[in-house]
């Protein structure tokens, strides 16, 4: 063999210097990376169990067996309200006699009504039911594993030191930033469609599998408070947010266990103890988790202490959808402008 | 003198912890276009700061820097296609395997993927394509790197410190990889620190200490001016070394001691087995010590207190016939 490492003329038999990659070109090269990645796989598997297993736990809850044992129970309670109603008002009596209060209620009207089939989770098996229910309880795992794609998408790029050769091929830095961005988003948004897409189509099955006979007297399905598709766009858009979530704070921070230890550091110490402790629940109001909640449940409240003329007191307040998106969407862009900043600005070593 | 690379003045302070550490210091060098640029100096004297300046890893502080006359890193973006470049040691995807590491960088510069091919058989790397990086050995990961450099068939390639870890027969493939790049009318950017290695290719060098340029040139410019910076030696060896010391010193040479021999000032060899003929004492070895890029780095850098221990050591071996 040779001694050089390199054939003697190793110039390119193309016989034409590179032309250069498009931005979207760039894109696509970053896409194929990710999707070659081993924690990309292992993030699709991940989703790909947790949607069999949310769809297992559905079809199990709503097998006709089940539907059918509840409804027994129902009947039974049904059947025993008059009796325990009847009870209670004896006791009420015997309450008035010794006490001779003729105003003490047992509340024994209440205790002879039973609930309604819908209070009581009782209802035909239907995907879109089903689906919803999964993909609301999904959604904020979805945008941890977004996160944790992006960040370690860009993170292990520092951390093999293979960041450096890149900028020797491509060195404008806001672009090839901008690239790791946009598929980390693309990556993000991807594991969350397939996780919706699945969910989807095991909630049709168990909706059939789990169709009840005529036997079962059931009351109609409730109507869902929105299509389901406006619920799965809320739910991709927030695990696209988290993902470039993840890579800005990979450029930041260079490292995915950096990355990770800040947001577990941030959802335990800001989210979980300083929103809660100071200020008597107002800072709930800027909370990340609260404002995510009310992006994918339209709304949401929590309570905080309210001051009158007098005294104080604690009440419920209202966290508005709008107000969601416009505070998650500014922190988007708030974290995307000091990773390119950082990116763009500090040394390569 | 048409330039591949310039630098001007180029500073840069690294900022650590609260302390500060100037790295490189009102650097400015040249380096020709075509053939092997040496670039020398001892570990910590900037070299590979220089390098990531030039490719705009790292910002510099003040001055410029050239690369195919366009000044960088601003201007980057329209050489870069034209430098293939080795910071350190070769850093690539370890899970991937080694043809899936140079399809993204291919695509990153819009090559095409038939190019993939050439550059992995051009470095004999053909069979091992599909292996996993992280499995290469560290020869293997150099060959993979230069396969990368030629993705983009550059006409300045930079290599920082290529031998670091290599067995003997990897450096002279790098060495002669070097050779054959520089035959190839490529221009050649070799940092290292192992000098007599870098002498063995290169036409011109530049060295630097403590960041800053020390000297430049032709490496045979430099090895006369080491030579003309003191007398010719001699290396002699002689059955008692002590007596033979007190004849030739009483004879009027200029003798120092090395490891059993003696090193001798002199013009002229005959005139010392003369002398020491004369008072009964005869000459079992005789080597003219010849300037070597070592002594001259040495000679260089001793004022400064750049050079580690084993360089001054093999100053000392040399006879640092400059010094």
């Amino acid at each position: 063999m040779s001694n050089t490492l390199v054939s003697p003329d190793s110039r390119p038999r193309t016989d034409r210097r590179p032309q250069g990659t498009s931005l979207a070109g760039l894109v696509g090269v970053e896409l194929r990376r990710l999707w070659w990645r081993r924690l990309t796989k292992v993030a699709v598997v991940a989703v790909v169990l947790f949607t069999g297993a949310s769809v297992y736990n559905a079809y199990s809850q709503s097998s006709p067996e089940r539907i059918a044992q509840q409804l027994d129970e129902y009947r039974i309670l049904q059947q025993q309200a008059p009796r325990i109603a009847e009870e209670c008002r004896q006791q009420q009596a015997v309450e008035r006699d010794r006490s001779g209060d003729q105003s003490i209620d047992f509340g024994c009207d209440e205790q002879g009504q039973t609930p309604t089939l819908e209070q009581m989770g009782l209802a035909l098996p239907v995907a879109d039911t089903i689906t919803d229910g999964i993909a609301r309880t999904s959604s904020l795992l979805l945008a941890f594993v977004a996160l944790l794609l992006g960040a370690s998408f860009v993170g292990a790029e520092f951390s093999t030191g293979s960041m450096g050769l890149w900028l020797t091929f491509q060195p404008r830095r806001l672009r090839v930033a901008s690239t790791k961005l946009v598929a980390a988003a693309v990556g993000g948004a991807a594991v969350a469609v397939l996780c919706l897409v699945l969910t989807n189509l095991g909630a049709r099955m168990v909706a059939v599998v789990n169709r009840p006979g005529s036997d079962l007297d059931l009351p109609p399905v409730p109507a869902l408070g929105e299509p389901l598709v406006v619920l799965g766009l809320r739910i991709v858009a927030l695990a696209l947010g988290a993902g470039i979530v993840g890579a800005a704070l990979g450029l930041v921070l260079r490292h995915t266990a950096a990355v990770v230890g800040v947001v577990l550091g941030f959802a335990v110490v800001v989210e979980g103890i300083v929103m809660q402790a100071f200020l008597q629940g107002r800072l709930q109001r800027w909370s990340v988790l609260k404002n995510i909640e009310a992006f994918i449940e339209r709304g949401t409240s929590y309570f905080a202490e309210t001051c009158g003329p007098t005294s104080c007191e604690f009440t419920q307040q209202t966290l508005s959808y709008t107000h969601g998106w416009v505070f998650l969407s500014s922190v988007l862009l708030l974290v995307v402008l000091v990773g390119l900043v950082a990116f763009r600005r500090r040394d390569v070593t | 003198m048409d330039v591949a690379v310039r630098t001007v003045n180029l500073r840069k302070t690294y900022l650590s912890r609260g302390s500060r550490r100037v790295a490189v210091t009102g650097l400015s060098m040249a380096v020709p276009l075509g053939g092997v640029h040496g670039f020398l100096g001892p570990n910590g004297s900037g070299k590979t700061t220089t390098i990531r300046m030039l490719l705009g890893l790292v910002r510099a502080d003040s001055g410029t820097a050239e690369v195919f006359g366009e000044a960088v890193p601003k201007r980057l973006p329209h050489v870069i296609d034209r430098v293939g470049a080795i910071v350190e040691s070769p850093k690539f995807f370890p899970a991937f395997t080694a043809r899936q590491n140079l399809v993204l960088l291919a695509g990153a510069i819009g090559s095409p993927r038939q190019r993939v091919d050439e550059v992995l058989e051009a470095t004999h790397l053909r069979d091992r394509g599909r292996d996993r990086y992280a499995g290469f050995s560290l020869g293997m990961k150099q060959r993979l790197a230069i396969a990368a450099t030629l993705l983009k068939d550059p006409d300045l390639l930079i290599f920082d410190e290529p031998t670091n870890g290599l067995d003997p027969a990897g450096i002279r493939e790098v060495r002669d990889t070097m050779k054959s790049l520089g035959a190839q009318g490529k221009t050649v950017l070799v940092s290292s620190h192992i000098l007599a290695e870098v002498e063995q290719v290169a036409d011109t060098v530049s060295i630097i200490g403590h960041g800053s340029l020390l000297a430049e040139g032709r490496v045979s410019d430099i090895l006369g001016g080491a030579g003309a910076a003191g007398a010719a030696q001699v290396r002699v060896g002689v059955a008692s070394p002590d007596r033979a010391a007190e004849v030739l010193a009483a004879d009027g040479f200029t003798v120092t001691r090395d490891d059993g021999y003696l090193v001798v000032g002199t013009d002229d060899p005959a005139a010392v087995t003369r002398s020491l003929a004369g008072h009964g004492l005869y000459v079992a070895e005789l080597v003219p010590v010849r300037p070597d890029l070592e002594s001259a780095f040495l000679a260089l850098t001793a004022d400064e207190g750049l050079g580690s221990d084993a360089d001054r050591a093999a100053g000392r071996r040399t006879g640092a016939g400059a010094a």
